[in-house]
């Protein structure tokens, strides 16, 4: 697995039928695809993942029903079969609370083609244990994501998905026009979270886990080897909907979960001390060594910071591999944090990549700064008010959209959230596009504080208490 | 004015028009731009920190006080007052609401300035005796009490979904004899200031006209703010709306600064069984829900949005509830235009709910419409969608429950009104829901009606504009 197979088995035949198939090849192969083949492929491979897909997944069926779509004509027509976010969180939120989480699978298997019906789900108490019965009875591995309202989404990834993603993971390491490094499995991965997480970074981490490592943990220096509750990360959504449901949905919040959330609190006291110590020991054992990390920039700036407090930098080999995504997820952070964390780590640039969880993997950034998708990702960019695809030539900002044709086991396409300006065409790179601009916006933060003011409201302000709780995800 | 050219707000300070462009605003996200003066520059009469100013508001009767409104009220209207032509314009371009609706408002808001409807509420709300001079109360002690209501200095922070906000903030100000400031929202930047110009028009040196200010300035400028939110300065802060503003206003809340809040508020509806007597009551019920519903567009927070109906939870049940849902869908989609109609910008996070319910969540909900025209919600279970708090865009959620209770427990103290029928149900609810948080109970039908009694969001927003003065007289035991 780390060693990235290609053979001459992988031809471009292949890759129509089998898109996922191309995370195999070396990431400069994959962008110096010309883009004219890239769009044939991806035609064909799109065509061809809705006709497996559609008649096995029921909200897809009504989607394309809705639009009168039943062959896909060209590339943009696709978009109007981009998922919205909220069809990964169309579950009662009441569901959890009841305990019926019987039901909350069947939810599920409506949005995945892997088999559910033998999860045995009744008996299920948490989130948590929900997300643990359909890995080992199914192996489903649910990626959850938390949006502002604190309700959180559950994306299913199925068996079929499972082979690519270790590969998945490793891609956003590769650098462009260098040849991929053969012993990686020997280079640690720094974990800066929890060691269990069904996020989209935990789904990484455990890939690497058992594919690269081969289940030898002491390759994965982790902060903090508990577990990061779902149901934790996912109280202040219930509260809020437990109040829209009165006395009634309040009490129905177990006393369990409540505790539960009781003892994360107190732990988040202590966090920045073990947080500290995390940093000192791991400069310890890793002191000039290769290692690999992904993280944002608040993580680097906090590692960072704590190696300016211990009086040292330059602690890790040069050699070693750090990714960045996510931007600075809201956070303001101090004017130099680039150069500090640059300076700490002894590198001259960061490599960042741009992506979603729905995503198999990150758009890389090429040396003109600019972020490419690659081949197996039909981009769209579209009219926030509209939803209209922008014609596939030229540059144009709106709402980012993707169809990432390597996942299998459901449908790959989803509507960002954010703010992008795309272009088709050649970069500065020398490589084709489709690519974007480093300057991403959330469009939340593109209409906030408008200072419009209006009676009618509602009590999201009760969430604010438990806000912290969605940094964490 | 054509599309390209940029509107200018004015800085109104006492009967003086400002109209230099100091400012850029707005612009962003779909919002309009304008213009306006730089509040900073002109602080020092903006403000009114001499109180002594406000002694020829005492030089009124009451009588004249609402003969001046009376007749302002006459002014307002479309077709010959510019300023009003204007706020209109200019609200067709930012508001929630429909043009043919804007229209019904601005072509009658003058009416809520009525002498008798202003008169009646300065007397439920406050009593006149009280604002026109001493009102005398022997106490048991032997002590005698006068109570007077006085004027404060108040800066109005108002709503800008509708433009009736603003001429009832100014009615209560010159009712109470206050001296107002009126900090206007970007999505209404002109209608407090239209009627402030109509004001100086009719009587630029009358004293009503004279403790009137109208202006623009982002909301949030804390170094502004804190200029303004002084004890010296202000006695009282009315703020309308928004959650965001109202927590910022708060922070500049200290000793000799008052908050009266009219926080954001959502309202729903109470449906018992006898809705399903018989076919023609079940359309007089949707009718009714149609217009708490769709009425003004769910622009307001007294608009209904979960119905609670006691249809029962069955399949049978859930078969009522569903025929009701289609009447009322075809009972607002019936409503007069000047009323409600489809929706002007649609909400993106509801509609993106909405999709999501549609495809993935058939079990749990119906979906009658949709898109700009609205739509009907019915849950087939006795719970609301999760994102209830965002239902706009005449969007209403129809939640069957078999017992009464089930909704009254879903009261909280966000809840503003609850339309109810039938009306003996609304008499056995009315305490506890009133325990529970609700703040205004009406018939169905109704909830958007704005009655004379003065009672807003569980306070009296009349009396406390007013500042209560005592004057205690010991009569000596000689």
């Amino acid at each position: 697995m780390a060693q990235a197979p290609v053979d001459d088995a992988l031809d471009a035949r292949s890759f129509y039928e089998n898109p996922q198939d191309m995370l195999h090849l070396p990431v400069s192969e994959s962008l110096a695809m010309p883009s004219d083949d890239v769009e044939a492929l991806q035609l064909h491979a799109v065509r061809k993942r809705f006709a497996e897909l559609r008649d096995r997944l029921p909200p897809l069926a009504k989607l394309a029903a809705e639009h009168g779509i039943d062959e896909i004509a060209d590339l943009n027509q696709a978009a109007a079969l981009l998922f919205k976010h909220s069809v990964y969180k169309s579950y009662p939120l009441s569901l959890i609370e009841k305990g019926r989480f019987d039901r909350l699978t069947h939810w599920l298997g409506n949005l995945t083609t892997a088999d559910l019906s033998g999860v045995e789900a009744k008996s299920i108490g948490s989130v948590d244990e929900w997300l643990d019965t359909l890995l080992e009875q199914a192996n489903v591995r649910v990626v959850h994501t938390t949006g502002t309202s604190g309700k959180l989404s559950f994306l299913p990834r199925g068996p079929d998905d499972e082979p690519i993603q270790a590969r998945s993971t490793l891609l956003p390491y590769l650098r462009i026009g260098e040849p991929e490094p053969t012993d990686l499995a020997q280079v640690p991965v720094i974990i800066v979270g929890h060691r269990t997480m069904f996020n989209a970074y935990g789904a990484g981490v455990d890939a690497l886990a058992k594919h690269l490592y081969g289940d030898d943990e002491s390759m994965l220096p982790v902060m903090d080897p508990g577990r990061l509750s779902a149901d934790v990360l996912s109280l202040a959504g219930r509260l809020a909907s437990a109040e829209n449901r009165g006395e009634l949905g309040r009490s129905q919040i177990s006393q369990g979960i409540l505790d539960r959330l009781d003892a994360f609190v107190e732990a988040q006291k202590s966090a920045p001390q073990r947080r500290a110590a995390f940093f000192e020991d791991l400069f310890e054992s890793q002191r000039g060594k290769r290692v690999m990390m992904a993280g944002n920039w608040g993580m680097y700036l906090e590692m960072a910071e704590a190696g300016s407090r211990l009086g040292i930098d330059k602690v890790f080999s040069p050699e070693s591999r750090f990714l960045c995504s996510g931007g600075t997820k809201g956070k303001t952070l101090p004017d130099d944090y680039r150069e500090r964390i640059l300076d700490f780590l002894g590198i001259e640039d960061m490599p960042e990549g741009y992506g979603m969880s729905e995503m198999t993997t990150l758009m890389p950034r090429c040396s003109a700064r600019k972020y490419h998708a690659l081949p197996w990702m039909l981009v769209f960019l579209l009219d926030p008010r509209t939803g209209e695809p922008a014609p596939r030539s030229g540059t144009h900002t709106g709402r980012f959209g993707v169809i990432d044709l390597a996942i299998q086991s459901r449908w790959g396409g989803i509507l960002s959230g954010d703010e992008v300006t795309m272009t088709f065409g050649k970069c500065a790179c020398g490589l084709d596009g489709p690519y974007i601009e480093g300057d991403i916006r959330r469009f939340s933060e593109a209409e906030g504080g408008d200072d419009k003011i209006t009676c009618a409201g509602a009590p999201e302000a009760h969430d604010n208490a438990l806000a912290f709780l969605a940094d964490l995800d | 004015m054509a599309d390209d050219t940029q509107f200018r707000v004015p800085l109104i300070i006492r009967g003086t028009v400002i109209e230099d462009a100091d400012v850029d605003n707005g612009g962003r996200g779909g919002a309009i731009s304008f213009t306006s003066p730089d509040v900073r520059r002109h602080l020092g009469k903006l403000v009114l920190p001499e109180p002594g100013a406000m002694e020829d508001l005492y030089r009124l009767s009451m009588d004249e006080i609402l003969d001046f409104l009376q007749e302002l009220g006459g002014r307002l209207t479309l077709g010959n007052n510019p300023w009003v032509e204007q706020a209109f314009e200019i609200s067709c371009r930012t508001s929630g609401l429909s043009e043919p609706i804007l229209r019904q408002m601005y072509a009658t808001m003058g009416a809520g300035l009525r002498r008798e409807s202003l008169r009646e509420v300065a007397q439920n709300a406050i009593g006149i005796d009280y604002l026109e001079g001493w009102v005398e109360r022997p106490l048991e002690d032997g002590l005698i009490s006068r109570t007077r209501a006085f004027g404060a200095r108040c800066v109005h922070i108002v709503a800008g979904n509708a433009p009736g906000t603003s001429v009832l903030t100014i009615a209560r100000n010159a009712i109470t004899r206050g001296d107002a400031i009126i900090k206007t929202p970007s999505n209404d930047p002109l209608t407090a200031a239209a009627v402030a110009r109509t004001m100086i028009d009719m009587a630029p040196d009358h004293p009503l006209t004279r403790h009137l200010s109208v202006a623009y300035w982002k909301g949030g400028d804390a170094e502004l703010e804190e200029q303004i939110y002084r004890p010296r300065n202000i006695e009282k802060i009315v703020a309308w709306g928004g959650m965001a503003s109202i927590k910022h206003i708060s922070g500049y809340i200290q000793p000799g600064i008052e908050l009266v809040a009219l926080d954001p508020k959502l309202s729903s509806t109470i449906i018992g069984k006898e809705a399903f007597a018989d076919d023609a009551t079940m359309q007089a019920v949707a009718g009714s829900l149609a217009m708490d519903g769709g009425g003004m567009n769910q622009e307001a927070c007294s608009n209904a949005r979960v119905v609670w109906v006691q249809s029962g939870t069955d399949g049978e049940g859930l078969e009522r509830l569903n025929r009701l849902g289609a009447m009322v869908y075809d009972a607002i989609q019936a409503l007069p235009e000047g009323m409600s109609g489809p929706a002007v910008r649609l909400d993106p996070r509801l509609q993106e709910e909405l999709e999501a319910i549609q495809f993935g969540s058939e079990d749990w909900y119906k979906v009658i419409g949709g898109g700009a025209e609205g739509a009907v919600i019915v849950s087939q279970m006795d719970e609301p969608v999760d994102f209830a708090p965002i239902l706009a865009n005449r969007v209403l959620n129809l939640v069957p429950v078999d017992d009464i209770e089930t909704p009254v427990r879903a009261v909280t103290s966000y809840t503003q009104t609850i339309g109810i029928y039938p009306e003996s149900l609304k008499h056995a609810l009315r305490d506890r829901l009133a325990i529970y948080g609700a703040q205004r109970i009406v018939t169905l039908g109704h909830a958007l009606a704005m009655p004379g009694h003065g009672l807003q969001d569980a306070i009296e927003p009349w009396r406390r504009m007013c500042r209560w003065i005592v004057e205690e007289e010991a009569v000596e035991n000689a």
